[in-house]
Parts: C-alpha cells; sequence; structure tokens
C-alpha cells in the first residue's frame, strides 16, 4: 500500500513535522511519501521542517544500511520519501504576480474583463506572491491549480503511483488550514486534482483530509509597515468564507474526501508575531499540530470505512471541579491505532523523548567525538551494544551517524518542550511532558550534579504512568534485556536503548538475572 | 462492578508477596552461592601443618587445632559473606541509573573490600593479644608464631584466612551483582560477558 502525506502551507508544514516526529517514534506506516506545498520556500517554517526531514531521511539511510539495522524497530520506523527538492512551489520564480502568471496583458479582451471580475482587487492581481499568498485563497487557488497540472515536483511522483493499477488503495493525506492563503487555497484544489486523475486511470485512492481551523492567534504588529499582512483578526472572517465553500463543494462531490477530520481550539494559543514571512516565519509547534498529525496517521493506518456517517470525536475532558484550571492531558488526545489497549500516542513519543533525554545527556558525551575511558568501555552495555556489534567510534561514518541523531534529539526535544509551553496566561495549558522537573531536579538525590540530577528527574518524570519505569528500570534493560536478532552494527545500541526507555513494563530489581 | 477496599487490599498483599518472594529467592541463591565458596575455601586446615606443641604428643596436635584453625576460617568466611550481603544490599539500594553513576560504584567496591580486609586482620590481632573465649585461638596463634623463628607460619595462617575471606567476598559479588555494576569488579566485566550477551 503505498501512502502519501501533503502538507500545504505553514500550517500544513508544521502539522507534517509533527508526522515526522510521529513516525520516528513508531507510529507511522511502513513508508510514506512526504510533499511540501508552498509558495513561500524561504519561509522558516519550511525551513525547520527541510531540517527535521533531512535528518530523519539520513538516520534511517545510516541505520538501514547494511553495516547497520534497526531490522524492524519502531524507531525511524517509516521510510519517509521525498524528490530532492521536496518543496513545490506553485510559482517559483522570483517577484511573480498573478498577472505576470496569467499573462494578463496577452489575453484577448474578454479575458481580461474576465480575469479582473475574478480579482477585482488590484493587490490581488498585482501582490508579489514570493512570500506566499498572503491569506487570499482565491488568489492561491487560481496559482496551484493553473500550476499542478504541469504535474512538477512530487506531482510526477504522484501521478506515476496513481497510474499503477491494483487492488490496495492509495492512501493520501492532505493537511492544511483554513484560515491561511496557501493552505486554505490548496486543501480543496489538490484533492480535487488527486481525485480526477485517479478516476482517470481507475485507481483505487483514499483521500484524508485534515483540516485545521484558527488555533493560534498573535497581536497586531507595532506600527503598520504597508506590507499586506495577514491579521489574526482575519482568521474568523476568513474561516466562515471558507467553511461555506467547503460546504458547497462537499456537498456536490461527497466523496472528494473519504475521511474529513477538523481539529480546532476554541481558545487560540498566542504566538508572537514574526513579521510576513520569508525566514522570519518560524512558529514553535502548538498542540493542535500533534494532534492533526495523529488524524493523518490514523487515517493512513486505518483507511476509510465502509460507514460513511461515522463520526469520531476526540475533545478536552474537562477537570472535575467548576474552579479547576483547564489543561489537556494524554486522556484527551486520541489514538492512533483504532483499538488500541494502551495509549499508543503516549508510549510512543514518551519513548522517543526519554530517549533523545538518556542519549544527549548520558550516551552522546561518551560515543560522540572521544575514545570512551576503559572503565566506561568495561561496562556490560558497552561490550554488548558497542564492542561485540564491532562499532569502530572512531569512525567518521558511525560519529556522523551519531552527531546526525544528537541533531534530530535536540529538533524533537524542542518541539515537545514547544508544545508544553505555557505562553500566555489565557492559553489552554497543555500538560503532555513535563519538562519543570529538569529545571528543579526534584526528586533525586541531593548529592548528584545538578545537570545530572535536573536530567535524571526529567527521564523518570517528563511523561506521567502511573508505574513509570525509572532510569535505573532503563538501565538494566540496556545492559541486560535480550537483543532482537535483526539488529546490527549501530542500530544494536540506538534500538536497544529506545527499547529500554519505554515507559511501563517489566521493572528489574538489582539482583534479577 | 466498582472497587472495593478488599480489592486493593488483595493487591497490596500480592505485590508484597511477590516483592518477599523476590528477596527470599535472591537471598537463597547468594547463600547458596556463599556456602558453596566457603566450603570450597575451608583449606587452612589442610595446608597448615598443625603448630608443635610440646606438651602433647605428635596425634593429639592434631586432633587438637585442627578443629580451631576451622573455626577460625569459618569466622572469616562469615565476616566475608556478610560483608558480601552488605554490597549486595547496597548495589539493591542504590541502583545506578547511567553509565557515569556506574562508574563510581568501583570506588565503592574496593571501600568495602578494603574494610572486609581491615577487619579480618583486626580479629586476628584482637585473638592473638586477647583472645576470644571460646577454643583455643589464642593459643593456636600463639604456637604457630613460636613454631619458627621468623614467624612465618603465623603469616602464613595469616594470609590463608585474608585469602578465603576475599574469595568469598569476590565470588559472591562476581556472580551475584547486576549487570549494571559487575564492571566495578574487577575482571567481572568478562564474567558479565559470559552471562549477558
Amino acid at each position: 500500500m503505498s501512502c502519501h502525506v501533503i502538507g500545504i502551507g505553514g500550517t500544513g508544514n508544521k502539522c507534517l513535522e509533527a508526522v515526522l516526529h510521529c513516525c520516528a517514534a513508531g507510529l507511522g506506516p511502513a513508508d510514506a511519501n512526504i510533499a511540501i506545498v508552498d509558495q513561500d520556500r524561504a519561509n522558516g517554517n519550511v525551513f525547520r521542517l527541510r531540517r527535521v526531514l533531512d535528518v530523519y531521511r539520513r538516520l534511517y539511510r545510516d541505520l538501514h544500511s547494511a553495516g547497520s539495522s534497526l531490522g524492524d524497530s519502531p524507531l525511524f520506523g517509516t521510510q519517509i520519501k521525498a524528490p530532492d527538492d521536496p518543496v513545490w512551489s506553485p510559482l517559483p520564480d522570483l517577484q511573480v504576480t498573478l498577472e505576470a502568471h496569467f499573462n494578463r496583458a496577452g489575453l484577448t479582451q474578454e479575458a481580461q474583463l474576465l480575469f479582473d471580475a475574478l480579482f477585482e482587487e488590484e493587490r490581488e492581481r498585482a501582490q508579489p506572491l514570493d512570500e506566499g499568498f498572503r491569506g487570499r485563497p482565491v488568489v492561491g487557488a487560481a496559482a496551484m491549480y493553473s500550476a499542478a497540472a504541469e504535474g512538477e515536483g512530487f506531482w510526477s511522483e504522484l501521478f506515476q503511483d496513481l497510474q499503477v493499477e491494483g487492488d490496495d488503495p492509495i492512501r493520501i493525506v492532505v493537511l492544511a488550514s483554513i484560515f491561511g492563503g496557501t493552505g486554505a487555497a490548496g486543501f480543496p484544489s489538490i484533492a480535487r486534482l488527486i481525485r480526477k486523475h485517479a478516476q482517470r486511470h481507475e485507481v483505487p485512492v483514499e483521500i484524508g483530509g485534515i483540516l485545521l481551523l484558527p488555533y493560534f492567534k498573535f497581536p497586531e504588529p507595532a506600527k503598520a509597515t504597508g506590507e499586506h499582512l495577514t491579521r489574526a483578526d482575519d482568521f474568523l472572517h476568513t474561516t466562515q468564507q471558507a467553511l461555506l465553500y467547503y460546504h458547497d463543494l462537499l456537498r456536490a462531490r461527497p466523496g472528494l474526501f473519504n475521511h474529513l477530520y477538523v481539529v480546532g481550539a476554541a481558545r487560540p494559543f498566542t504566538l508572537p508575531n514574526l513579521g510576513p514571512g520569508s525566514n522570519r516565519q518560524e512558529n514553535e509547534a502548538l498542540l493542535p499540530e500533534l494532534i492533526a498529525a495523529l488524524a493523518a496517521l490514523h487515517f493512513l493506518r486505518n483507511g476509510a470505512t465502509a460507514d460513511a456517517s461515522v463520526m469520531l470525536r476526540a475533545g478536552h475532558k474537562a477537570e472535575e471541579g467548576p474552579d479547576a484550571p483547564l489543561a489537556v492531558e494524554w486522556n484527551d488526545i486520541p489514538t492512533v491505532r483504532a483499538n488500541a489497549e494502551t495509549h499508543d500516542a503516549r508510549d510512543a513519543l514518551g519513548t522517543l523523548l526519554r530517549f533523545a533525554v538518556a542519549f544527549q545527556s548520558f550516551y552522546k558525551p561518551l560515543l560522540i567525538k572521544r575514545a570512551p575511558p576503559a572503565d566506561i568501555a568495561r561496562q556490560t552495555w558497552f561490550y554488548r551494544l558497542i564492542s561485540r556489534p564491532g562499532i569502530q567510534l572512531h569512525d567518521d561514518s558511525v560519529q556522523g551517524t551519531l552527531t546526525a541523531l544528537d541533531g534530530y534529539c535536540d529538533l524533537f526535544v524542542s518541539w515537545c518542550r514547544d508544545l508544553s509551553r505555557t505562553r500566555h496566561s489565557d492559553d489552554l495549558r497543555v500538560k503532555l511532558f513535563a519538562f519543570d522537573a529538569a529545571a528543579s531536579g526534584e526528586h533525586h538525590g541531593k548529592q548528584a550534579k545538578r545537570a545530572l540530577n535536573g536530567s535524571a528527574a526529567l527521564f523518570d518524570h517528563v511523561v506521567g504512568v502511573p508505574h513509570a519505569r525509572r532510569l535505573p528500570d532503563m538501565f538494566y534493560s540496556l545492559s541486560a534485556e535480550r537483543i532482537e536478532r535483526s539488529r546490527s552494527g549501530l542500530g544494536v545500541f540506538v534500538d536497544q536503548l529506545f527499547r529500554s526507555c519505554r515507559l511501563e513494563g517489566q521493572k528489574f530489581s538489582s539482583w534479577r538475572e | 462492578m466498582p472497587h472495593t477496599g478488599h480489592i486493593f487490599v488483595e493487591g497490596a498483599l500480592e505485590a508484597a508477596f511477590r516483592e518477599v518472594g523476590e528477596w527470599v529467592m535472591h537471598i537463597g541463591s547468594a547463600v547458596l552461592v556463599a556456602v558453596i565458596s566457603g566450603l570450597w575455601s575451608l583449606w587452612p586446615n589442610r595446608l597448615l601443618p598443625p603448630p608443635p606443641d610440646p606438651g602433647l604428643p605428635g596425634i593429639h596436635i592434631q586432633s587438637r587445632y585442627a578443629g580451631d584453625v576451622l573455626t577460625i576460617t569459618a569466622i572469616v568466611v562469615t565476616l566475608a559473606l556478610l560483608f558480601a550481603m552488605g554490597w549486595l544490599l547496597f548495589v539493591r539500594m542504590h541502583r545506578p541509573g547511567t553509565p557515569q553513576e556506574a562508574r563510581r560504584f568501583r570506588l565503592w567496591w574496593w571501600l568495602f573490600a578494603a574494610l572486609l580486609l581491615a577487619c579480618t586482620i583486626g580479629f586476628d590481632a584482637w585473638a592473638i593479644a586477647i583472645g576470644p573465649s571460646f577454643h583455643q585461638i589464642k593459643a593456636l596463634y600463639q604456637l604457630y608464631a613460636k613454631s619458627q623463628a621468623d614467624g612465618s607460619e603465623l603469616l602464613l595462617l595469616v594470609l590463608l584466612l585474608e585469602l578465603s575471606a576475599v574469595l568469598v567476598w569476590y565470588v559472591i559479588s562476581v556472580l551475584r551483582s547486576p549487570p549494571t555494576v559487575i564492571a566495578a569488579v574487577p575482571f567481572g566485566a568478562y564474567v558479565a560477558r559470559l552471562r549477558w550477551r
């Protein structure tokens, strides 16, 4: 089964980042094609997503090669495929305007009148589109529909897939916001193009749409810049217009999406105003993006249901008591597997976060850019996971992989930290990852060094579960638990560390063998 | 059906029994290792000839002092067993969570070993100077001291006793230490390679 995930616009890109982190944690399918659609190629969010994508693909390649294999480990378990240039811009030329793209000057007089009637505002016709469609979905839709037909970028790969006959349906997820420019324009346009192409070649395709309603706000800029900026106050109006359009569209074409997931926030999160686009616009990760990513993975795993009336509903369950502060916890977050016995998203992301903390705090200093001290090299874990699999730590390729892993851990930890940060007193509190334990180093002995103490406390308490395994349980597992047969090279250490960081399960006393 | 109080009590009892059961198992296997290594260590009475006692004929010397040598050895081995149990208890109560923490256990192991050595030598010194109220241990030490002019027989006795104590201590700590701290025991890493592959 072929899976495609398409993120459109700034919000779509941020959701794609969340999808990649979930795939790294083992929640994704065996493989997935990723496409980034953004008119503003230099956007900070695109840059951040590309960093995650590049390091993910580097790690997947290194840890699934002949010399080093993760086998069937859930860690980095999804093979992410993307074109060499994963970003597709409908109008890639510099300083391009809608007028220039459609060559208005070369049109017949009647066509010019029609063009002017459709895009009656001067700024829609003549605004440079390098930095996106600035909250003007009508402009984006016209540009996107015309450019997609040329079949460049990820379209060529997708169109090829859509021409291969087979019984297995191709699952495609489209992620976008309804309140911006690029996302709102691309969401129905791209879905319609895909559906039309699949119908033409009679290929079974299932399309899941993940639509994000306004979920953040930002303050107005201090002084007017003269640029046509997106304003948070416009979001509700834009959303209303778009929802009316989507309503008509979906009534006219009821099969456009097999599943439509709608994600929003009753109390939008507060973000700083970072300006009109380009590299200044690198927004922090927010909770709805994680929920959108889980929805995407839910669709890729479970596919379309025969019953079109099924309504999956997830939402915040308020804490008891009228004065209890509102806070989102893991119980409020949907799972990926339809009938998961435990909370698979919590377990997978919690394990990955503990893995990142453990690797960066305790193992990276021993493995990167230096020979380990003799008393470390003698330890059981080192012999089983480093010496015995024949890992040469002075080898440049090994160091490169470890450095890439460190880089990924940096990105993932900061993503988790962003998710759980309260930026404004009005914001809904998100209690998924507890980073405050690291600052105080609570729950640990006073004698321990502060940094180590903080990391140990962070490892133990970053995800609250009733019977959490602690750091000593993890170290015991790392030293003694059975190594999976299909692992080799550096994959042995990486997988064993990941499995040892699981939240719940067997605990070890020091005397158990 | 809602949970009732006795379900929690049953759960707590079950957990307690499981914990106690594990401890009994661990202590039992540690004692087994100790007994085996202890029996193996009761060699001084075989290696050392009985001290010459001018007041007794040879046949009587053998029967009189062999039992006393065995008693001294048993006392020293029991001391080592207590230290070994203390070590296992220590690593149970202070489980290392990281390789950096595990390194510190090397220092702790040597500290335990040094204390054991000090205690056994202290026992010898006490037995020679004051002597216990049972058996003829003080007389035995003195006879060994007098048997040769340079006191080499007494030195050999003390050395063999120390060797027995160290052997018991080492065997238990190397065979019963968890994989996270076994590298702290000298040559423990090689034992670990055989056990946790």
